[in-house]
């Protein structure tokens, strides 16, 4: 993966995502050993403290605990974590956009739901 | 533990204070991007803390010592630019076999391997290097050296951007190695904001900022929408810098320091600053920016 | 990272080496040099001819001085060079302080000025043997007493100490032209209007000529120049000791 480094995403939250990929595509499994924050560094071209930084985010958010001396480590419950905080941020961000952006364009509540659920059905396959 | 500390610096400097009552801190084992304009005293300060230059008053402490004269800062420090100089008896090659007898740390192995890598003739005399040749080389000694305070000053100046990407690769991969405190002042604070810890951003001769770099990313943001309700929303913000686009709407960079949700819901677009972008509208002259000089003479 | 220690007598040495291999220019200045005072010398130093009718006698004598004035001027500007901008980049930009800039310029300066001293002592010589291939001499005579090997060592050693004296003053002038440019102008009047200044029938700079090379008793003049090189070294160490480096 390339960082994109003209993102308004800091780069130490691109790590952090890139590593809860990692962990949803299930290249890293519970217990396995996440990479150093040396190694981040090296792979991605970025200080190693702010490597250090996104794993300390998802150290905080209990997605990884630490082993002492032997780094950090995916936590039993890394998925459902995971999982619970992008429906809660990045979704509902993203559904706030879209709130924002139909009272912008004067597109009453009604309209918006419907567009959503026309959205759900196609992508089902209908 | 600060590896370098400045209090009250102030360097005279052709009649002007090139420093002027500057102080900064800079911890152990970090990597700095000293950032400013031309003429902000970027290398009036790293030659204090070399110890080439003596300021003209304040105090400047270098592994805490004077670094002025020191051979104990001499020792473990390196400062690189394109003005190094080095003697045309020699090949570069040769070169590299004096600087091995000088620095203690001195990585051999990196030196010819980069040497190499960068398809040096080994045999040419530094002299006769073209000016980014001579940029790569000071570069190679300034890394393998492996001096606790290794100073890079402008260092990219006449690599292409291919040799610059190395340079910055290398940079990185050596600090993992061997971490040590790196400052490297440079205009393109886009292509080194990755690798940086902090930041120091030093205008006239000053302090203006010294942060994180990821604090450096959300110090500030940029408000647009239409002009009248943005102005509105303005009166108690810090502002940073007005790119006024036209009568109907305008973006301005404010101090991030408010919740942002209130604002989006008014209509107003938040949005993040570039690092590179926010330094330049830090140290404009005016808060208009270069549009000002044009927008007066249309005026006039 | 801790700090590496290095102390003051180590980084001299490494910079005197460094200065010996990249200053090699000034050796061949040196050959060159002295090459060319050979040449001059074998004119002849001074002639006189005599006849008795019978006999027309021609005496030319043959010194190695030309060679060694040559040797002085030689270690003069070298002194100069050494002290210029570019050589001094050359110090710091590895590791190096003002002091140990100094002592190793010294050392090196004392090295080039015994060589070249004692190449241009032993040019006598060649001056000799190649006067005498040269010319088709009737009587070569070589008008020593008995060469003893104090007297000879004697001669070296003061060929070493004028050449040395030469190589201060250059150090001197060089450091203070390095203080203030104004310098390069200034000090030429004064040292020439030191000509102009007479207390006797003599002038200053006369007597200050007399004052070292018209010394009759050898051990004197050995610690008059010693004590001269100290003092111009030294106060060209002190000089520069504050000196701004890579302007």
């Amino acid at each position: 993966m390339v960082l994109d480094t003209n993102s308004t995403v800091p780069i130490y939250i691109q790590i952090a995502e890139w590593i809860e990929n990692e962990i949803l595509e299930g290249q890293l499994k519970v217990d396995d050993k996440v990479y150093s924050q040396y190694k981040l560094a090296d792979m991605f071209t970025i200080n190693p403290a702010t490597a250090a930084k996104g794993l300390n985010l998802l150290y905080e958010e209990n997605v990884l605990y630490n082993k002492r001396g032997l780094g950090k480590f995916v936590s039993q419950d890394a998925m459902a974590i995971i999982l619970e905080k992008r429906k809660n941020q990045k979704l509902k961000g993203l559904l706030e956009e879209a709130v924002l952006e139909a009272a912008r364009l004067q597109v009453n509540d009604e309209e918006l739901v419907e567009m959503l659920l026309q959205l759900i059905k196609t992508n089902k396959g209908e | 533990m600060n590896v370098i500390e400045c209090k009250d610096l102030v360097k005279n400097y052709g009649g002007a204070n090139a420093l002027d009552h500057l102080s900064v801190f800079i911890k152990e084992n970090t990597i700095t991007g000293l950032i400013g304009r031309n003429g902000a005293g970027k290398t009036t300060l790293l030659k204090i803390i070399a110890g080439f230059w003596k300021a003209t008053s304040g105090e400047v402490k270098v592994f805490n010592r004077q670094p002025f004269n020191n051979l104990i800062v001499s020792a473990n420090s390196i400062f690189v630019d394109d003005m190094m100089d080095f003697t045309s008896a020699l090949t570069i090659k040769e070169l590299l076999d004096e600087a091995k007898t000088f620095y203690p740390n001195w990585d051999h192995d990196l030196a010819e391997g980069l040497l190499n890598y960068f398809e040096f003739n080994p045999n040419q005399s530094h002299q006769s290097l073209s000016k980014g040749k001579k940029s790569t080389y000071n570069m190679i000694i300034g890394l393998a050296s492996k001096c606790a305070l290794t100073i890079f000053d402008e260092p990219t100046t006449g690599m292409d951007a291919a040799v610059r990407k190395d340079f910055y690769r290398a940079l990185l991969k050596d600090y993992i190695q061997s971490p040590r405190t790196i400052i490297i002042s440079s205009h393109h604070l886009d292509e080194v904001e990755d690798l940086l810890e902090d930041v120091l951003l030093i205008h006239d001769g000053k302090t203006l900022l010294h942060l994180s770099i990821e604090e450096l990313k959300e110090y500030a943001v940029k408000i647009s929408g239409r002009t009248a309700l943005v102005m509105q929303y303005l009166d108690n913000k810090e502002v940073i810098y007005k790119e006024e686009i036209n009568s109907e709407t305008c973006s301005v960079i404010v101090r991030n320091n408010f919740p942002h949700e209130s604002v989006k819901r008014l209509g107003i677009t938040v949005s993040s600053v570039k690092p590179s972008d926010l330094c330049v509208y830090l140290t404009s002259q005016s808060k208009g920016g270069i549009d000002d000089v044009f927008s007066k003479r249309e005026s006039v | 990272m801790s700090l590496a220690n290095v102390n003051l007598s180590n980084i001299v040495i490494k910079q005197y080496r460094y200065k010996m291999k990249s200053f090699i220019g000034v050796f061949l200045a040196l050959m060159v040099i002295q090459v060319f005072g050979i040449l001059i010398s074998m004119l002849g130093a001074s002639s006189s001819g005599f006849s008795n009718g019978f006999f027309f006698i021609n005496v030319t004598s043959y010194t190695a001085n030309v060679v060694i004035a040559f040797t002085m001027i030689w270690a003069f500007t070298n002194a100069i060079i050494v002290t210029t901008k570019s050589y001094r980049e050359d110090d710091f930009t590895f590791i190096s302080n003002r002091l140990s800039y100094n002592l190793s310029n010294i050392l090196f300066l004392i090295t080039a000025c015994v060589i070249g001293a004692i190449t241009a002592f032993l040019s006598r010589g060649v001056i000799y043997i190649l006067v005498f291939f040269v010319n088709d001499l009737e009587t070569f005579l070589t008008v020593n007493q008995e060469v003893n090997m104090a007297d000879y060592l004697i001669g070296v050693l003061a060929t070493i100490l004028i050449v040395l004296l030469a190589g201060a003053a250059g150090y001197v002038v060089g450091m203070l032209f390095q203080l203030n440019k104004l310098l390069i102008f200034i000090l030429p009047v004064f040292v020439f209007g030191l000509d102009f200044i007479r207390t006797s029938n003599e002038s200053t700079l006369q007597r200050i000529f007399e004052f070292y090379f018209t010394e009759q008793v050898f051990t004197i003049f050995v610690v008059k120049t010693i004590m001269t090189i100290l003092l111009g070294f030294g106060l060209a160490a002190l000089l520069t000791n504050r000196m701004e480096v890579r302007r």
